[in-house]
């Protein structure tokens, strides 16, 4: 499974990337991170509202063993928790 | 509007942790909860009560989520500094900032009723971001790689940036969104640079016109975040244009990549025309071109103002305040003729 992150807008306006790919990580980490995706081809392409000024931006796409990908974006948002929880299994995107 | 919609949920974690706060505050807090509510029903409500006057509290998020809003309170008005640096950094900026907008425009706070400044330190773990929610300022620490640790909260641009997205709330209330997203964010890096420049006592020449000079961490490694002098500068991913020819139109789709429609790029450009105006008339930026951008802001635009919309206030705001033809008029028309925006 392999998880690419992109988030921008935030104060600086930065467009920043990472990918994970669990085949390349430890066992622990990679459980994380198929747990966190669980659910994740089953949310719409768009969750949560607008956000405010300078808030986080993100993107997250998931393509999984056979290849399927899905993509979701969202405004940081306190409801989105299992999608932060996937953000962070993933590795904050850098620059 | 955008900025301005506060969850009703949100609302109701505020008047909790609001009754725990001293008499004055909550008055406060209550003005500030009424006024995010009759933005979000475009209704017209007010209380009477009067208070005004700086007021800061300051809240440790203990690195938790939006779920531990505002945090535990660490910092209030009087009292004393704290061993923790953001702490006192988010409180003493807070005072800049309001210091600012009450000796140069006579503004008493975001919404000039004497609005609580609310800010939360330490939001989540290495958290890349400071902004505005709507009611109070949120600052992570940074990771020490895209951003140095404590420098949200550490510098007065940043600061003054986010609370004049309160201002713009209260007032022009701009969509964020392509144009008015773009003005929306030049007011606040005029506003963010002016606030510095008057409490560095610095004149136009003599200011670097960067936003979050010394910010970045190693892995991005640019001198700030933006420019006002020569937007598109600043850092080596900075895709700001400074002319209008150069104008991206992004759609606003929620792509990240996108960013609501170019705002933090497209800003570039009426950001440049400050500093073409401020420097074309020298002396202090605050006097003269910031007086006339901050009447524009407060009273002559709207949500969905453009840039024209702000080109024809500026110049007729300037025309009022300092006589048409004068040299203030010139310089702003001037400054919008050099980003082509004016022929």
């Amino acid at each position: 499974m392999k998880v690419t992150v992109v988030q921008g807008g935030g104060f600086g306006g930065l467009v920043l990337t990472t990918t994970a790919d669990t085949a390349a990580m430890p066992l622990d980490d990679a459980i994380r991170v198929r747990e966190a995706a669980r659910g994740f081809f089953d949310l719409p392409a768009v969750v949560g509202g607008p956000g405010h000024a300078d808030q986080l931006l993100t993107e997250i796409t998931v393509e999984d063993d056979e290849g399927k990908s899905h993509t979701v974006r969202f405004a940081q948002d306190e409801r989105l928790g299992n999608l932060a929880a996937l953000v962070r299994a993933a590795g904050r995107p850098g620059g | 509007m955008l900025c301005s919609i506060v969850p009703p949920d949100l609302l109701l974690d505020l008047g909790v942790d609001a009754r725990q706060l001293e008499q004055a505050s909550v008055i406060r807090t209550q003005r500030t909860l009424l006024a995010a509510a009759q933005r979000s029903l475009n209704l017209r409500l007010t209380l009477d009560e009067e208070a005004p006057g700086l007021l800061r509290t300051i809240y440790d998020a203990g690195h938790g989520s939006f779920g531990s809003l505002p945090g535990v309170k660490v910092r209030g008005e009087h009292d004393p500094a704290t061993t923790d640096e953001a702490v006192n950094d988010a409180f003493d900026n807070a005072g800049r900032t309001y210091a600012f907008y009450k000796e140069i425009f006579d503004r008493d706070s975001m919404d000039d009723r004497g609005m609580e400044l609310v800010s939360s330190v330490h939001f989540e773990t290495d958290h890349n971001n400071a902004y505005w929610n709507g009611f109070q300022m949120i600052y992570g620490d940074g990771d020490g790689e895209v951003f140095l640790r404590g420098c949200f909260p550490k510098l007065l641009d940043v600061v003054a940036h986010e609370l004049t997205h309160g201002v713009t709330d209260f007032t022009a209330g701009l969509v964020y969104s392509k144009q008015p997203g773009a003005l929306n964010e030049s007011f606040s890096d005029v506003m963010g640079a002016l606030a510095t420049q008057y409490a560095l006592g610095q004149t136009a020449d003599q200011a670097d016109w960067l936003i979050g000079k010394g910010c970045f961490g190693p892995a991005i490694a640019g001198e700030a975040l933006r420019s006002m002098k020569q937007p598109g500068s600043a850092h080596p991913h900075d895709r700001q244009p400074a002319h209008m020819r150069d104008y991206l139109d992004l759609p606003d789709d929620g792509d990240p990549r996108n960013d609501h429609g170019g705002v933090h790029l497209n800003s570039g450009i009426p950001n440049h025309a400050f500093y073409l105006a401020a420097t074309a008339l020298g002396g202090y930026a605050w006097e003269r071109a910031g007086r006339i951008w901050y009447v524009t802001l407060t009273e002559r635009l709207g949500p969905v103002s453009q840039f024209d919309d702000v080109v024809e206030a500026t110049v007729a705001v300037a025309g009022e305040l300092y006589q048409a033809d004068s040299d203030e008029q010139k310089a702003v028309r001037s400054a919008w003729q050099q980003v082509g925006l004016l022929p």
